[in-house]
């Protein structure tokens, strides 16, 4: 038996496989998790990590393991999406930790929420006192959501009553020296346009030379280059080495 | 357009997970003789039968065949097998070659008897 070999296969099968669970379980951020997404990521992994490396039991014992776990998580996927109910009672509430500056001690309790965890997640959101918040409420995911008092809350445009103009999504025009047509495309604009407009005003002749392009609502083009000359004015490392 | 993505996006992670099940589920297969050389329980019965007609000359012979075959089936079977099932087999025949060159009737036929009760568990 060659040890290298088989752990090669089921290397493969593992990475393979983890790629295809986990690109269909969800587009969802690590930060975004709730508990028990968390642990099933863990338990998903740690899964294809014996089925990589444990030789003692047979690949498809493993890989069995691991389809049973996507198919539970897929299928409390689709029930919670289905049922609100369901949904609550799996994830959880949000739930409110400070009301108009007042800290809810039982709440907090229940949750088994400490105070300093509290003042530092406040903190992390620029609160620096309790009396600053209308209201504080502990998402799902253990994230803390702060509503500030109005008198503590940032002047907007709106509060001034000025206008302002609409700024939506930049179109990525060229990515890593290609042109991406079918941005162009979107845009109503076409290939003769780019390359004119690149010429024209940054006297770049190659669309290969350029990094990144891209056209806000504006209309206005923003350009990266490869090889562009910056001089940096303050050198932030403090010793020779490589950083 | 729209359904040759469907068909890559859909059909191809699908037919990959069935490669990957079909190849971990291939043991009962891969383990049958793909020729004469490789047929370990054809060994196994002339084995048996040389022992119990006390021919040890042929049972030595017929027992480098056997493990040759086994190098062959293990080869073959080592990507959907456990460590254990192939290091269980390879430990038979470890010690059924001693048991026919010590010419130890008993210790032979126990050890056939395992090693096909082996080779049989493979793959269930």
């Amino acid at each position: 038996m060659n040890e290298t070999l088989v752990v090669i296969f089921r290397g493969i099968v593992a990475f393979t496989t983890l790629l295809i669970f986990t690109r269909i379980l969800g587009k969802q951020q690590i930060s975004q998790l709730t508990y028990f997404d968390y642990i099933l990521g863990i338990t998903i992994g740690s899964t294809a990590s014996s089925l990589t490396t444990d030789l003692s039991i047979r690949p498809w014992a493993h890989w069995v393991g691991l389809f049973i776990w996507f198919l539970a998580a897929i299928i409390l996927q689709v029930i919670t999406l289905k049922s609100r109910k369901v949904s609550k009672y799996f994830d959880g509430e949000p739930t409110i930790v400070i009301m108009n500056g007042k800290i809810m001690e039982d709440a907090m309790r229940n949750m088994r929420y400490r105070i300093t965890d509290l003042l530092e997640q406040l903190r992390i959101k620029g609160v620096f006192s309790p009396s600053q918040v209308e209201f504080a409420i502990l998402e799902t995911n253990g994230k803390l959501s702060v509503l500030k008092k109005s008198q503590y809350q940032n002047l907007t445009p709106k509060d001034m009553n000025l206008d302002t103009k609409y700024k939506g999504l930049p179109v990525e025009l060229i990515y890593d020296g290609i042109i991406l047509e079918q941005n162009l495309a979107q845009v109503g604009l076409d290939e003769e346009w780019l390359k004119s407009q690149l010429k024209n005003l940054l006297n770049i002749e190659d669309p290969s030379e350029v990094n990144l392009a891209l056209l806000d609502t504006q209309g206005k083009l923003y350009v990266d280059k490869y090889d562009e000359e910056v001089e940096i004015p303050v050198n932030v490392s403090d010793y020779p080495g490589a950083n | 357009m729209k359904l040759m993505r469907n068909i890559t996006g859909y059909m191809v992670p699908v037919i990959i997970l069935i490669i990957f099940a079909v190849l971990m589920l291939s043991i009962s297969y891969l383990k049958q003789p793909l020729a004469k050389s490789d047929d370990m329980m054809q060994y196994v019965k002339l084995i048996k039968s040389d022992i119990k007609a006390k021919k040890w000359n042929q049972a030595d012979e017929n027992f480098k065949r056997l493990k040759e075959a086994w190098k062959k089936v293990r080869s073959r079977i080592q990507f959907a097998a456990s460590n254990g099932e192939i290091e269980d087999l390879s430990n038979n025949l470890a010690r059924l070659e001693g048991a026919i060159e010590a010419k130890d009737k008993l210790s032979s036929l126990i050890e056939l008897s395992e090693t096909k009760n082996h080779w049989k568990s493979l793959g269930k």
